[in-house]
């Protein structure tokens, strides 16, 4: 048996593989083909979700319950909390993970590289990038990094995985990284924002004893809200000048 | 294999493929007069479930067919117009708005519907067709194309219209410089925030009528998420047409065969889980862009808001 920390490393790296491996096929179709990521990547999310469901379902299934879901693991055997809390030390991963995106975008020429392409692809091809390399590289970090959201969602704080379990983390963090105007400490910002009004709706809905589909509308009219303010706070800047 | 290749099985097979081709085709047209113009609506998913949700409502409550279909257009561009004032007036970020848009109207309309028909789950009858003479003899093709509620011949009307519209008129030249340069067609004199706003509430128009379509002829009943991605389908079809409402029209009876094999395979006898029938759709539209993607072209300035004298 190997000791818990190795086993976590092991179930992280291979979650980080997953999560890139599943971005390769946009990835590739955008390098090469041209077509457009938005449609790509949803059609590979509703795919995700449904293979995750048939995994659970089918390979997965915990033969001792009767609810469709993995089995569970052991409190010790999960990511530990924060020493003194019961905040999940995903925090501390995330805070890391923004910390490194934000060092290798600024300080180093790889970074340096993926921004030629983002400003101005036909510059990058002057520049002699090899484009389509630079964006498959960006589709597997992105999506490595999403897949490691999911194993600290799931090694840390679910401790298994339910059938239909989709919390939709995904598309709500869309629109907040362009409000955040691709900053990431920007992002931090808004997705903190984000997160304690999502759950304030949530345990508000609980407390009014209305469905849980009240927390989406909650979410999307805080969405228009935040994209209002970020016009009007863009406006005001641009008089400004 | 006779089972599959019988009679009643490529009928049934070809009828689902336009009952649920249908509200494919009505988004896939209205995102594309959208995306001509230089939107991109992310937000046409939540547009069709507000228009299913109107749509059945009024239906129900009034016993009419055409008030429902009256209702679900009304629905889906009440949704458009918040969208057009906050993307084409505003210019706010399109995808924002968009993504923001469909989790709202599925929370709302989720939340009416549990307060309203949870419990009974109310059923509109089937519905009453109208069969053209001769043509709905045909076998297979007959029934699932002409033997059909109205709406269904005025949805192929509309590919028509369309193509008139784009091909030979002023308004058809003004949607594609709206999404093109939009500057050039401002300069001409044109007001390319009216031109936008016109298409993203078309755009509402049809994806309502759509999801009215789902509701009360497709399923009968309302059921929240019903939607379930047709509004992104509608997008990858109108992406893939480049502009031609025939392209949509031979994209959507492919996703709706695509949808429909479930009931059919059902009817030949054949068990699939649910989860892997309802990748198909999805996996077919990786398939056709994997086959075709290089094919697809978008308006230069789709997804950019337009700011007069801003370069």
């Amino acid at each position: 048996m190997l000791p818990v920390p190795a086993v976590l490393l092991i179930c992280a790296a291979i979650a980080v593989a997953a999560g890139a491996v599943w971005s390769l096929l946009p990835a590739l179709l955008k390098a090469y083909q041209g077509v457009n990521e938005i449609i790509t990547t949803l059609m590979m999310t509703f795919l995700g979700i449904s293979l995750a469901n048939v995994l659970v379902k089918l390979l997965f299934l915990d033969p001792a319950t009767t609810v469709p879901q993995t089995r569970t693991l052991e409190v010790a055997d999960r990511l530990p909390t924060l020493p003194g809390s019961t905040i999940s030390s995903g925090l501390i991963i995330g805070l890391v993970a923004v910390l490194a995106v934000h060092f290798v975008m600024t300080r180093t020429a790889f970074g340096l590289r993926l921004r030629i392409v983002g400003a101005n692809p036909q510059a990058a091809v002057h520049a002699g990038l090899s484009v389509p390399l630079l964006t498959v590289a960006v589709f597997a970090i992105s999506g490595g990094l999403a897949g490691l959201a999911g194993a600290v969602e799931v090694l840390g704080v679910q401790g298994n995985v339910r059938a239909d379990w989709n919390p939709a983390y995904g598309l709500a963090v869309i629109p907040l990284v362009f409000l955040a105007r691709f900053n990431g400490f920007g992002a931090i910002v808004f997705v903190f924002a984000f997160s304690v009004l999502s759950i304030g709706g949530e345990s508000a809905a609980r407390r009014l004893g209305v469905p849980h589909f009240f927390t989406l509308v909650v979410v999307s009219i805080l969405l228009i809200a935040l994209a209002l303010a970020e016009y009007v706070d863009h406006r005001r800047q641009k008089a400004r000048v | 294999m006779d089972a599959l290749l019988s009679l009643a099985f490529m009928t049934s097979l070809l009828a689902g493929a336009v009952t649920a081709g249908i509200p494919l085709l009505l988004a896939g047209l209205g995102e594309q007069v959208s995306e001509k113009a230089g939107v991109l609506n992310i937000g046409i998913e939540g547009m069709m479930l507000v228009g299913a949700y109107t749509g059945f409502l009024a239906a129900f409550s009034m016993q009419s067919f055409w008030l429902g279909f009256a209702a679900g257009a009304a629905g889906g561009v009440a949704v458009a117009l918040i969208m057009a004032v906050l993307c084409v007036r505003l210019g706010l970020n399109q995808i924002v708005v968009g993504i923001a848009l469909t989790l709202g109207a599925e929370g709302i309309t989720a939340l009416l519907h549990h307060y309203q028909f949870s419990r009974t789950y109310p059923r509109l009858p089937a519905v009453e067709t109208l069969p053209i003479p001769v043509l709905s003899e045909i076998p297979i093709v007959g029934p699932a194309f002409f033997d059909r509620h109205p709406i269904v011949y005025l949805a192929f009307l509309m590919v028509a219209l369309l193509i008139y519209v784009f091909r030979s008129t002023g308004l058809g030249l003004h949607l594609q410089a709206a999404g093109d340069k939009p500057a050039a067609l401002d300069a001409a004199g044109v007001d390319v925030v009216r031109t936008r706003t016109a298409a993203v509430l078309f755009t509402g128009l049809m994806a309502g009528v759509g999801g009215a379509y789902m509701a009360n002829i497709g399923a009968g009943l309302f059921i929240p998420f019903m939607t379930g991605g047709a509004g992104f389908i509608g997008i990858v079809l109108a992406m893939l047409a480049r502009g031609k409402p025939l392209w949509v029209v031979f994209g959507a009876l492919l996703f709706g065969a695509a949808l429909a094999l479930t009931t059919a395979l059902q009817v030949g006898g054949i068990n699939i889980p649910t989860d892997v029938i309802q990748m198909v759709p999805f996996a077919a539209v990786m398939v056709v862009l994997v086959v075709f993607g290089r094919r697809a072209k978008l308006p230069a300035a789709l997804a950019l808001p337009y700011v007069r004298g801003e370069r």
